[in-house]
């Protein structure tokens, strides 16, 4: 809307850093590619599809909540708790402002974005998409805000003088913890949960999946839409699928890790928003500090992982996803505190960092937590030792260094977490119980075990037939007399009921 | 070359400008790598190469017209604002004649122009031979997309100089790609399984057309060629669906960030006033490629009816919706609000559900759905801009609005037609050649085997697998499917134990309740 600022026109050094924050903003944004790549090549081939479509959901759905609601309590006229001035929602009144807020929108949808996507990681795989969707509206419109209006918006925290710099508290522990929660109440995906009773019961035998596919309807859903003379083979091949849990894609698991290295040094270069800083806070620094952190942590954390997990062996003595996820953590560790801190701390916070992540790893399977993509340990443990550190190493205020108000504002920090924690915590539980207590939050587990892409995503193709035929051939039709199945015909249901078994 | 300006050096505000038009150059270019995975991801795994090959191909044809003439003809100065001529733009021959760097501009447009021809090509895949696709880029590089420029955006163009208004494109690169690849498309005709001609066709002539008997006189064994008859055989009955939706997926997130830099970068400039500045128009090109996307893959299923309680979402819908916002909103993204951003968004996607609607009416055949994502959303994107702009749009109550509305129109319609002519030229003369599309052989046994040799041990192995699998029916038809109980009984480690049994197979009664399978009583079959 046009307001008193419409015409203004960048000065020079507006103009440079302008060039630096859109820059920055693409490869933030950017970072969708990476997570959608990560979580793609992390869960089951049969439920890849899913994945994909949630991250591009998040991005789509975040926007609007953001655009709408979220960037006013964020923003604004931010008292101490949360912002409320009609400016700023829905960009009403950006033009009434000196301050670009176009460019700070955009810059902080990015972040939001990611915010929101750690999330889709978490719930792999088990998630009702319509319950995500809203999940995404909530945290992108209302969770995230407000932790930003406590850190960056002028809220209380920040009026502390608590430092973070580029989102370790922000975004990654606020992701992070409402991954956790998400993960907590859904509970663990089908098979695995089914795993570990077996294997309390009588040790690693009897891996089998069981479950009365007649008794669901939703399974009917699916066998309707197959061949009828495949339903047999629809079965059998379901009840005999690989039921392991292990990346299907490693190629994509290491690509989406690149771009979203790529892309973080730009998540904290950017943050400065400005390049006019002293050499010592500068964007080359920041950048520096990201790239040592980050190979810090993957270094350690794929010599480390397997040994301190006792998962190590002969034939399993590097883990490509430990690697991965160890540079992400030292990335997401140094977030905090980038711009305050020497490289050698840098390298300190990634080697801790690495050893934050096994421990996150640790206690998710000691709480029987399901974490598919393994984002809570990245970003919630993560998270919470970036604002630790940003405590330790902080060359200004920090704990290693001498200044007379380092105590208060190593405090600042552990209550930031604390705060955050219950807040992120408070809000995401209450929204995932109430919708697990309305049946809305997790798939029926038959389509657990058909996988997401076949029970929503377009139903069993060419490629699933021909595996069937390979693998029970007869009493199969052959693929020249196939015709596609009449889809919906009260007829052919009843007709399907009828032969089926 | 040298001339005058060779030595001069840009101001600072030049260099910061430069730097901007840099790096959306280069962001823009990187589009080619979202526009191969997109269209990758959505044919067939078969010709993947293929498409590789054609979209770098495409990329280098479309580079060498646009230096030898395209640039000269978009914008050299205009004599008689119809096309350029000016000889020292040719070849880049005197670009150091003027005080603006044309270089800059050079690579700018030529980023541009390279998105055109890659629109086509996803409208023509699966079919078209290759040197007649890349004919029709360097046509396209060369002459069509240069006039259109030099319409809307060279200096004096009649457009231009009417107050017509396209700030990124969507009426001069999406609409003239997608209309040129539509045109294409209906030219070339569908492809082979898509067609009639597949209910009807002879194997005895298939099985003797040069390109299959080219390809079976490369392999070795006897057996083999045997597997791979019957393996191209049984592509008749192939199912034509995407293959790699992470492509897919991937291609558009690299589109749309791309894209803000199309919008954003073709402001040239940061020093603009606050509600026409880059800033804003990356923001509204987020909102409307958001909203478009949403609108589209919650809604174009229930009006293509194609809704089902297995095919829900649909990845393809999410990211084709996503690229429609971003098209539609090229246009006017510079002088229209966020909230206008947003409802040419919710309008995008209407016109890319009709578009779908109107090519499958039509019987037009392509393969990534281009031209309803590229030609229906520039189509509105234009108009939108009459709607939307707010120093002249229809809904502010302005002076010389209905002129300005009058010249987006007048403008849509000369673009439509001159491709559409330019187009028909060009394929009707290559129809007439009987050169355009490969044979059905050729399409059947895919690009990649046909052409690019990628036939060796590996693939034939896989082959044979698919060919048994296929076979097996026809050996083991006196053979009963085992049953779960058979199995069961077989399996030791299958038996579960009577109580977890007990334990799972109720696992739905919570939700669901019980419901009644019609006459059929619950088996409790449980492995």
């Amino acid at each position: 809307m046009p307001g008193p600022y419409s015409n203004v026109v960048y000065s020079e050094r507006e103009a440079i850093n302008a060039v630096w924050v859109l820059v920055s903003t693409a490869m933030i944004f950017f970072m969708q590619a990476g997570f959608a790549l990560l979580e793609c090549g992390s869960v089951r081939a049969k439920n890849s599809t899913s994945i994909l479509i949630k991250n591009l959901f998040d991005a789509c759905v975040g926007s609007i909540a953001f655009w709408l609601v979220g960037y006013g309590f964020a923003f604004g006229d931010v008292k101490s708790f949360i912002g409320g001035s009609p400016d700023y929602f829905a960009s009403s009144g950006f033009e009434n402002t000196p301050e670009d807020h176009y460019l700070l929108w955009i810059f902080h949808f990015a972040f939001a974005s990611t915010s929101a996507t750690i999330v889709s990681g978490s719930l792999a795989e088990r998630t009702q998409l319509n319950s995500y969707i809203m999940f995404s509206f909530l945290q992108t419109g209302f969770i995230y805000p407000v932790v930003v209006a406590w850190t960056w918006g002028g809220g209380w925290l920040q009026q502390r003088g608590f430092h973070d710099f580029a989102g370790v508290t922000t975004i990654h522990l606020v992701g992070g913890c409402a991954g956790f929660c998400g993960a907590a109440i859904l509970g663990e995906r089908y098979g695995k949960e089914k795993d570990r009773e077996a294997k309390q019961r009588e040790g690693e035998m009897n891996r089998r999946q069981s479950v009365n596919f007649d008794n669901s309807h939703h399974y009917q859903k699916v066998i309707n839409h197959v061949n009828k003379d495949y339903h047999q083979a629809f079965k059998e091949w379901l009840v005999n699928q690989s039921d392991e849990f292990r990346p299907h894609n490693q190629t994509y698991v290491v690509t989406g890790t690149l771009i979203l290295w790529v892309a973080w040094l730009f998540f904290n270069g950017g943050s400065t928003n400005n390049l006019f800083v002293p050499r010592a806070n500068g964007p080359a620094k920041i950048i520096m500090n990201t790239v040592i952190s980050g190979s810090a942590g993957g270094v350690v954390a794929v010599f480390v992982k397997a040994r301190l997990l006792g998962t190590y062996s002969f034939v399993n003595r590097y883990d490509c996803g430990a690697l991965c996820n160890g540079a992400l953590i030292g990335l997401v560790s140094i977030t905090g505190c980038c711009d305050r801190v020497e490289p050698w701390a840098a390298f300190i916070i990634g080697c801790i960092g690495a050893l934050f992540y096994v421990a996150g790893c640790k206690i998710l399977d000691m709480l029987h937590v399901d974490d598919p993509v393994e984002a809570a340990p990245v970003h919630f443990f993560g998270g919470v030792w970036g604002t630790l550190a940003t405590g330790f190493f902080d060359n200004q205020n920090g704990l290693f260094y001498d200044s007379p108000t380092k105590g208060q504002y190593f405090g600042y920090q552990i209550l930031a977490i604390v705060c955050v924690i219950a807040w992120v915590g408070t809000t995401s539980s209450l929204f995932f119980y109430t919708m697990k207590r309305l049946g809305l939050l997790r798939i029926d587990k038959a389509i657990e075990i058909i996988g997401l892409d076949i029970a929503e995503m377009g139903g069993v193709g060419e490629e699933i037939y021909e595996k069937m035929r390979r693998d029970f051939g007869s009493s199969i039709a052959s693929p020249r007399s196939m015709t596609r199945p009449n889809i919906n015909t009260a007829e052919n249901v009843s007709k399907v009921q009828s032969d089926d078994i | 070359m040298e001339g005058p300006n060779s030595a001069t050096v840009l101001t600072t505000d030049m260099q910061i400008n430069s730097v901007w038009v840099m790096v959306s150059t280069a962001f823009i270019f990187f589009m080619e790598a979202g526009f191969f995975l997109l269209e990758g991801g959505s044919l067939r795994k078969k010709n993947i190469g293929h498409v590789l090959l054609k979209n770098i191909m495409s990329a280098s044809v479309a580079m060498l017209m646009w230096w030898f003439t395209g640039y000269g003809f978009a914008f050299g100065p205009v004599s008689n604002h119809f096309i350029a001529g000016d000889g020292r733009f040719f070849a880049s021959s005197r670009f150091e004649d003027f005080e603006i760097d044309h270089y800059l501009g050079f690579i700018f447009q030529y980023a541009f122009c390279t998105t055109t021809t890659s629109i086509v090509s996803g409208s023509l895949s699966e079919r078209t031979t290759v040197p007649v696709f890349l004919g029709y880029c360097a046509f396209m590089a060369g002459l069509v997309y240069p006039v259109v420029v030099a319409w809307v955006w060279g200096p004096g163009g009649w457009l231009l100089e009417r107050g017509y208004h396209d700030l990124a494109g969507t009426g001069c690169i999406h609409l003239t790609g997608g209309v040129g690849g539509m045109i294409g498309a209906i030219i070339v005709g569908p492809r082979f399984l898509n067609s009639k001609d597949k209910k009807m066709v002879n194997l005895d002539e298939l099985l003797k057309e040069k390109e299959y008997q080219d390809v079976l006189n490369t392999i070795e064994s006897a057996e083999d060629r045997a597997i791979f008859q019957k393996w191209f055989l049984s592509q008749l009955d192939e199912e034509i669906k995407p293959h790699n939706q992470a492509f897919i997926a991937l291609g558009t997130i690299i589109l749309w960030v791309a894209w803000l830099f199309f919008n954003g970068g073709s402001t040239y400039s940061l020093q603009t006033t606050r509600q026409n500045s880059p800033t804003k128009v990356i923001m509204n090109t987020m909102l409307s490629g958001a909203v478009a996307g949403l609108f589209t893959v919650i809604f174009k299923p229930y009006i293509m009816k194609t809704r089902s309680s297995t095919s829900k979402y649909d990845i393809g819908n999410l990211c084709n919706g996503v690229l429609v916002g971003c098209v539609s909103v090229t246009g006017a993204c510079d002088r229209c609000e966020n909230w206008a951003a947003v409802i040419i968004g919710v309008f995008a996607a209407l016109f890319y559900i009709a578009g779908c609607a109107f090519i499958q009416k039509l019987g037009i055949d392509d393969p990534i759905e281009a031209c309803c994502v590229h030609g229906f959303g520039g189509f509105w994107g234009l108009i939108a801009v009459g709607f939307f702009d707010n120093t002249k749009g229809v809904i502010y109550q302005r002076e010389g609005r209905g002129y300005f509305f009058g010249m987006q129109i007048a403008g849509l319609f000369a673009i439509i037609g001159w491709t559409i002519a330019m187009t028909i030229i060009y394929f009707g003369i290559m129809k007439l050649l009987k050169i355009d599309r490969v044979s059905k052989s050729h399409e059947l046994m895919g690009f990649d085997i046909a052409e690019m040799g990628v036939l060796n041990k590996h693939i034939l192995q896989k082959m044979k697998n698919q060919v048994m699998a296929n076979e097996r029916k026809i050996r083991n038809n006196h053979e009963k499917m085992p049953t779960m109980t058979d199995l069961l009984a077989k399996d030791e480690a299958l038996a579960l134990r009577e109580e977890e049994a007990d334990q799972y197979e109720n696992f739905n009664e919570k939700r669901e309740g019980d419901r009644p399978l019609g006459k059929h009583s619950p088996s409790k079959q449980t492995v």
